[in-house]
């Protein structure tokens, strides 16, 4: 099959070109490839050719390992073509057995799952040589864990060569907070919960991170302060957290419950954020359809993604496509030391993207409830 | 020689003179060079193989033995380890066998009292006498030590038997390889390695230690499960590479070592058992006659 005339995104610009694939593999990439008989053309014309996209920290619904599929189309319809699932699922990625379940579970499904895995177990440390040797990607931890667990953790990290993926919290300081400390914290009479949570944490998980060179990711930072202390380590924030402020909590809206919370519009620090993620963790109605401190944390935001990021990012002129891509695509993929490029002799993983579709979303528990985004993915057919 | 406190009391050649005695006191018959002399094992650590194997090797030399459980005793009475020592000197021993649990024991007690201390594991410091019955052991299988090689696998970084036989075996030519998870690698010029497949083609000797994941309530690694999993020396592993497999026991069956490399012939613990009796003759022959 040949695509013809596809803006091509690689890791360093964007360029139009010709590109046949041959067997799931692309065989030539340049201009004008000529078609051989009975070659399949495909024309791409104002089209985008691109790497699937990693999303990293997916949960499913509810938690559980049920959601599975469901996740799975999601993923397929929004262009996403690896998952990086978060350990803590119910019951969470700490055992061979949850491990196991997964991979069987996901094995059906169209789009990849790689596992997190949990670094505390039922008792204390988990099996994480068994759980890294079984496929594990990553090993998550949250940053409030028992200081000798994380210890141990990073030389894991060491041993097999895989990174840390690190939710920033301090659980006590946070306390029975719910959303970010500040002035609607204040009018809403809602408990709130300090940025320091996260920017102390940040310090001392970078400061390991530096101490035994290792590999970190900090997962979906939400203050300014985090991201400014990171220095060293990778850093991911969720799409949303670029786009809105704590205001989206008004009226008690549960729909923008989630955590790390939305604090102030992250936009402007964009530049020292490598990886965007979708936060995907869809609540089911009715664990959100309760006052907001009772409600559940979460948002369906896996199927938007990359339309989000595209329609607020490139489309309004905050960065250009090929740096969208590397947040999307490419950074992910290094950071977990998985295959990702667009050259001769690579797999075919990839989508086509057209940037002129637009559609209104209609998704209750969506933040993007009742906007208009720029963009459809295409599949390429089989060759 | 006046204690034997680490391997490093011994010259290379008091050394060698050890292993002739050693080599004669494998016939396991009753000698009776220390009739009329007092051996003491005063053990704050319990112990059944160390102890039993120095009981067995002064009885071989006719000596009597007397045994102080002090792990039940004096400490808890709150009596000082300098007292202890003294009590003990005065009732005349001619040799006194230390095993503590702390580093450094041994040395405090040589630096009290005259008699001479023989240290049967300290902390994790030095192992002196298994690191000579596992140099013995070596010996019995290549002429020459020079340039070969020993993977010492396990718990280094709390490992007496590892500390004691690094220091023994590279005055001797060897060259010692660590092999650990990062958790048990202790800060070394040693070369080390977290991998055995990376190293199992290049050594002649592998030496698995006795590992434990719990410590005073903090786990430092999975479990053992865990550790076995990449560490556990297998057959699969060996393959048929012409390689001797120490361990210093009571071997942790398919976490250390597996089920079918215990039955293979390079393994050589019970060697090691063996020879541990005839090496620690030697060395109270030494001690208490000098």
């Amino acid at each position: 099959m040949i695509i013809q005339n596809a803006t091509l995104i690689d890791q360093y610009s964007d360029y139009v070109t010709d590109l046949r694939i041959q067997n799931g593999v692309i065989d030539k990439l340049g201009k004008s490839i000529v078609p051989l008989e009975g070659e399949k053309v495909l024309d791409a014309t104002g089209l985008y050719l691109m790497p699937k996209v990693m999303d990293i920290g997916v949960n499913f619904s509810d938690g559980s390992l049920k959601g599975v599929p469901r996740v799975a189309q999601k993923a397929y319809k929004g262009g996403v073509g690896t998952v990086i699932n978060s350990s803590k699922t119910t019951p969470p990625i700490n055992n061979e057995a949850a491990l196991e379940s997964l991979q069987l579970k996901s094995s059906f499904e169209k789009i990849e799952f790689c596992s997190l895995v949990n670094a505390k177990g039922e008792q204390g440390l988990s099996n994480l040589a068994i759980l890294l040797n079984k496929g594990g990607v990553g090993i998550e931890i949250d940053s409030d864990y028992d200081m000798n667990l994380i210890a141990r953790t990073f030389e894991y990290a060491k041993l097999k060569n895989v990174p840390i993926v690190c939710n920033a919290n301090s659980g006590s300081l946070q306390g029975n907070g719910i959303i970010h400390e500040g002035k609607v914290a204040a009018k809403l009479g809602l408990p709130g919960i300090s940025t320091l949570c996260e920017s102390a944490e940040v310090v001392k998980i970078a400061h390991m991170a530096d101490f035994y060179g290792v590999k970190l990711l900090f997962l979906n930072l939400s203050t300014k302060e985090g991201i400014d202390l990171s220095q060293g380590c990778f850093v991911s924030t969720s799409i949303h957290h670029l786009l809105f402020d704590d205001s989206a909590c008004e009226n008690y809206n549960t729909t923008a419950k989630i955590h790390p919370p939305l604090r102030e519009k992250l936009l402007d620090k964009l530049e020292q954020i490598d990886i965007l993620t979708s936060m995907h963790a869809k609540t089911s109605v009715s664990n959100k359809d309760f006052a907001f401190a009772e409600a559940s944390y979460g948002v369906d935001s896996l199927e938007e993604f990359l339309r989000v990021s595209y329609t607020h990012l490139v489309k309004s002129g905050v960065i250009g496509m090929p740096a969208l891509v590397d947040k999307l695509c490419y950074k992910p993929a290094s950071v977990f030391n998985i295959e990702c490029s667009i050259e001769e002799g690579a797999p075919a993983e990839m989508i086509l993207f057209d940037p002129t579709a637009a559609a209104v979303v209609n998704n209750p528990n969506s933040l993007y409830e009742g906007q208009t985004l720029y963009g459809r993915v295409i599949h390429l057919p089989a060759d | 020689m006046r204690h034997l406190l680490d391997t490093t009391d011994l010259t290379v050649s008091e050394i060698e003179g050890l292993f002739e005695d050693a080599r004669e006191f494998l016939d396991t018959k009753q000698h009776r060079l220390l009739h009329n002399k007092l051996i003491l094992t005063l053990f704050f650590e319990n112990s059944t193989r160390t102890r039993s194997s120095f009981e067995v090797a002064a009885k071989r030399l006719g000596a009597e033995v007397v045994h102080l459980d002090v792990a039940q005793s004096s400490t808890k009475k709150g009596e000082t380890l300098n007292d202890t020592a003294k009590n003990l000197a005065i009732m005349g021993p001619d040799a006194i066998i230390v095993r503590h649990q702390h580093s450094g024991t041994p040395e405090l007690l040589a630096n009290m009292i005259d008699t001479p201390i023989l240290n049967a594991g300290d902390g994790a410091h030095a192992h002196p006498t298994q690191a000579l019955l596992d140099l013995f052991t070596i010996k019995q299988h290549f002429r020459r030590l020079e340039g070969r090689k020993i993977a010492i696998v396990g718990d280094i970084k709390n490992s007496r038997v590892a500390n004691s036989n690094i220091k023994l075996l590279r005055r001797f030519g060897l060259e010692v390889i660590l092999v650990a998870p990062p958790h048990f690698l202790p800060h070394t010029r040693l070369r080390t390695s977290y991998s055995l497949q990376e190293v199992i083609d290049e050594v002649d000797i592998v030496m698995s230690l006795r590992t434990q994941t719990e410590r005073h309530d903090h786990p430092i690694y999975g479990s053992l499960k865990d550790y076995a999993s990449d560490y556990c020396i297998t057959k699969e592993l060996f393959g048929d590479r012409d390689i001797l497999l120490l361990h210093p026991g009571p071997v942790h069956r398919n976490v250390d070592i597996d089920d079918a490399m215990m039955d293979d012939p390079r393994c050589k613990v019970l060697d090691q058992v063996k020879n541990g009796v005839a090496v620690r003759m030697a060395v109270l022959k030494k001690t208490v006659l000098g």
